[in-house]
């Protein structure tokens, strides 16, 4: 088969359109490692049909990633709104605990425990 | 469910590195019911780095306000109490003892077994023929139930003088004079 062109457009909903954009196939070849324009456009030369991972990096961070799949009679172009809450960066947080009914007294001493979603 | 995060909660807070998502929320506090933790789930956003949680106790203490501070003495209703922490700042509403002398403060945590609870409260008022200690005072909680006696003695007989505004040292023959506390 010949190279598929594929066009790809990556924004925020900040408005944010430079990112360092790191492409694999699917045996986790690297098919591609460059920035997208200043409007968030990248093109790419897909060299087969099938799963291809998009890794989305922001300063250094892995903000996004995603696989896309390239069939013969699929999409050629594809657009990435990056959600905030899809960040996987922690940070500091901090968690208060009170008594429900003596509103506002806060628990001498325990632990909270937050489990992972699979979502 | 996926991985844990764990925060250790001092004081009523806690911190710890995490990263945007959902979350599970589950919760151990000493003398607390477990189950009563909410919300029950979290979503952990960007921007957002303080979130909160209530959790609720199911032990009874009773404080029972008598004359002498036993079972067996005068009860004193209409003395007030408040919940407090060990700095002594109030939280909740006023409970205030019934005929029988007692001020019943539900939902309060317990443990027994294991280190339990201390419970701190504060009288703030007697039912104005009697006097208190506006001190801090506590206990342990190492029972799902617990009552204690409380002393409000007798307050001292006082003298009130009454006399005419206009000739000096002269008692009013015959009336009443009233006193209203704050």
């Amino acid at each position: 088969m010949k190279k598929v062109k594929i066009k790809c457009r990556f924004s925020n909903s900040i408005n944010t359109y430079k990112f360092l954009i790191v492409i694999y196939d699917c045996n986790g070849n690297l098919i591609l490692r460059k920035s997208t324009n200043y409007l968030g456009y990248l093109y790419f030369n897909a060299p087969y049909y099938g799963i291809y991972k998009i890794l989305v990096f922001k300063n250094k961070v892995l903000k996004y990633y995603n696989n896309i799949y390239i069939s013969k009679e699929g999409c050629l172009a594809f657009t990435f709104i990056l959600k905030e809450n899809y960040i996987k960066t922690p940070r500091l947080v901090t968690f208060k605990v009170t008594d429900k009914i003596y509103q506002g007294l806060p628990i001498k001493e325990g632990k909270l425990i937050l489990w992972e979603k699979n979502t | 469910m996926g991985k844990e995060h764990v925060i250790a909660i001092t004081n009523g807070k806690g911190s710890k590195e995490i990263s945007n998502g959902n979350y599970t929320v589950t919760a151990a506090a000493s003398g607390y019911d477990s189950s009563t933790i909410s919300p029950a789930t979290q979503e952990i956003i960007e921007g957002v780095n303080s979130y909160s949680f209530t959790i609720a106790a199911t032990g009874t203490l009773t404080l029972h306000v008598s004359d002498d501070g036993t079972e067996i003495g005068v009860p004193i209703e209409g003395a007030i109490f408040y919940r407090c922490d060990s700095e002594g700042n109030q939280y909740g509403d006023a409970i205030v003892t019934n005929v029988d002398g007692n001020a019943v403060f539900n939902n309060v945590p317990f443990s027994v077994d294991g280190t339990a609870p201390t419970i701190y409260f504060k009288q703030t008022q007697s039912d104005g023929e009697h006097i208190f200690s506006p001190d801090l005072q506590n206990t342990p909680m190492d029972a799902e139930a617990k009552t204690i006696e409380i002393a409000n003695e007798t307050a001292p007989l006082r003298e009130f003088n009454l006399t005419d505004a206009n000739y000096a040292g002269l008692p009013v023959m015959d009336g009443s004079i009233t006193l209203t506390s704050d």
